[in-house]
């Protein structure tokens, strides 16, 4: 799989943020992960809804000073991702700074309740764009549940070709009644905690989540960690369920990879999409197992989290990625939480242990979503 | 780079389907109602489609408006085995989130609907029909809080994005495009049908139809697309 080789500018992480089920900010989300710990807890926010799962990754009650509406949370944990994150990038200048934000429904509010929000990312953009003062107008893109990762490469994108210096990368889903019930109604949700890649698995589990990570052109205000390639593609094979094959993320993994100007021997760590559903979990162990299958017996260590954090939809691939960074930093893949039989591929490789890393200089994070979307982002370190 | 080639287009608005596969059909010669059933395909296309009635307006919509652009011959097989759709919407899927959010309350949700609460899906729906197995984008250009108006700032976005995706050579071909389908009003929103598309390629290809140029946002980015179809 080779790519035109085009003159890019280098893409670098600046700093991060993350508000997850696990409470505020990305060292307590990465401890969390890191230490097999879950953030999966009896429904308390949406437990009013009937729906077949008891176990959710809702922001802990109490996390705020002053209760904040379901609908408003989009918007204010975006916001104090975005502190965070700006707070490690060294309060960047924000004139010629511009927003990517990726979401599946954003705001609800005026379709399930009285608010103002038609589930359109961009009412909620303009308003955080608003909220930070960025000078830039913000884009806002919907890819389903790989909206994380493709919102990272439409912003390193925007970098890549000398548009600006800096972008802000914000991913942020509630979970609510209407992403419960059709989930529910799908008969997608494990009425327990979710189990990827297991024997027993029965469904997927979902989560609140917002992250924001700061990409810049400049090396010296990077963490360490550059955006080495991106890529997408599509499975053209249905549109809620994986390519049996799994030939989507397999592309996607390779191209992204290519663009990376790395081989497929390069990759120290992969963070999966790691759902839980059944076919999600096979498609995506097999497009793996078939993307290393010309180089290695085993693809390398690989890990989700979704069993810790809940599924948080459009901000998975953003929060997800920032648990591959800190595998990277860390030197280590934690266990697959969930994990005791594995039924699939097993060319997959999954610890069930924390696997500690003789090199980690290279992370790759998929995803996917409905549409056939796939995403594939590589970090260095 | 900030223009590209322009190698097909097609519109689906209210009036009918046009394209610059040569072909003019309205909604009223058809005795049909817009984006159309299977017998559309059928009439206008000479082409099966199984499940086109099936699937959702912005998908319908999107699909004729390809067929009115040729693009099963303007973009070989291998061609669209990495070619990207970007596509902008002002309502995405409002009228699929109103319909479902007012199932909620039933004992059984509309769940047979609730994938296409999110447009990624109708995109799914063009990929899987022509294979296109590059990056999927679906790019949101609405703020709420503006009402029905376009803000012309932000109106072109699939066609910016397109171009950076060019530039950086991450694909060589693109099915960009805005689509936004609701037959009723619906959430304080007018009803509304069109689809526009162009398949765009990198400038170096010689056999386009005319050039994409970079959206200022001082006028309708798509205009030039439905002048260029009928």
């Amino acid at each position: 799989m080779t790519r035109p080789s085009t003159a890019r500018r280098p893409v670098f992480v600046a700093g991060r943020g993350a508000v997850s089920g696990f409470g505020l900010g990305v060292k307590v989300l990465c401890d969390g992960v890191f230490t097999g710990q879950t953030a999966l807890q009896p429904r308390a926010r949406t437990g009013h809804h009937n729906v077949a799962t008891k176990f959710v990754g809702e922001f802990p009650a109490g996390m705020f000073s002053h209760s904040i509406a379901e609908h408003d949370l989009p918007r204010h944990t975006s916001l104090v991702a975005t502190e965070e994150a700006f707070a490690e990038a060294g309060n960047p200048g924000r004139q010629r700074m511009g927003l990517v934000l990726a979401t599946t429904k954003a705001n609800m509010s005026g379709i399930c309740g009285k608010g103002h929000g038609l589930g359109s990312p961009m009412f909620l953009a303009r308003q955080l764009s608003s909220d930070l003062k960025l000078g830039l107008p913000p884009s806002a893109l919907s890819a389903a549940c790989a909206s994380g990762v493709i919102g990272i490469a439409t912003a390193a994108r925007r970098i890549a070709t000398g548009e600006c210096d800096t972008m802000l990368v914000l991913a942020v889903d509630i979970i609510n009644e209407f992403i419960l019930k059709g989930f529910g109604g799908m008969g997608a949700l494990d009425p327990e905690r979710c189990r990827p890649f297991d024997h027993e698995r029965r469904g997927v589990s979902l989560g609140d989540g917002a992250a924001a990570i700061v990409l810049t052109a400049n090396e010296r205000d990077s963490i360490g960690i550059r955006v080495a390639g991106y890529a997408g593609a599509n499975d053209a094979c249905h549109v809620t369920g994986p390519d049996y094959d799994g030939l989507g993320i397999g592309l996607a993994t390779k191209r992204a990879i290519a663009h990376a100007g790395l081989h497929m021997t390069d990759i120290d760590l992969i963070h999966l999409h790691a759902t839980g559903t059944r076919s999600n979990d096979k498609s995506e162990a097999i497009g793996l197992g078939n993307a290393w299958a010309n180089v290695a017996d085993k693809t390398p260590p690989a890990f989700g989290s979704k069993s810790q954090t809940g599924h948080t939809l459009g901000a998975a691939g953003c929060i997800e990625s920032l648990l591959a960074i800190a595998g990277l930093e860390r030197s280590c893949v934690p266990k697959n939480v969930g994990l005791e039989t594995m039924n699939c591929d097993e060319r997959l490789n999954l610890p069930t242990t924390v696997r500690e890393l003789t090199r980690a200089n290279h992370a790759l994070k998929i995803a996917s979503g409905f549409g056939g979307v796939q995403g594939a982002v590589v970090f260095s370190a | 780079m900030k223009s590209a080639t322009i190698l097909g287009c097609g519109i689906v608005d209210e009036t009918g389907i046009a394209g610059t596969r040569g072909i003019t059909a309205t909604w009223s010669n058809l005795d049909m109602v817009a984006p159309g059933t299977a017998k559309t395909m059928r009439t206008v296309f000479d082409k099966e489609d199984a499940t086109f009635r099936r699937i959702d307006l912005l998908a319908r919509a999107l699909i004729l408006a390809c067929e009115a652009a040729d693009l099963e011959n303007v973009l070989t097989v291998e061609q669209r085995q990495d070619t990207a759709i970007c596509v902008e919407t002002d309502l995405g899927a409002l009228a699929t989130d109103v319909n479902f959010a007012a199932s909620l309350g039933d004992e059984c949700v509309h769940a047979g609907i609730f994938p296409y609460s999110l447009t990624s899906t109708s995109l799914g729906e063009l990929a899987l029909r022509y294979k296109l197995r590059g990056p999927t984008i679906s790019m949101s250009v609405r703020d709420d809080a503006t009402g029905s108006e376009r803000d012309p700032a932000l109106a072109g976005e699939s066609l910016r994005e397109t171009l950076r995706m060019l530039a950086c050579g991450d694909v060589k071909h693109v099915v960009a495009g805005v689509v936004d389908a609701m037959l009723e009003p619906a959430a304080g929103k007018p009803a509304i049908m069109r689809a526009v598309v162009t398949i765009v390629a990198a400038p170096e290809h010689s056999s386009g139809i005319g050039t994409l140029e970079w959206p200022d946002g001082s006028s309708d980015p798509f205009a030039q697309f439905i002048s260029m179809c009928r």
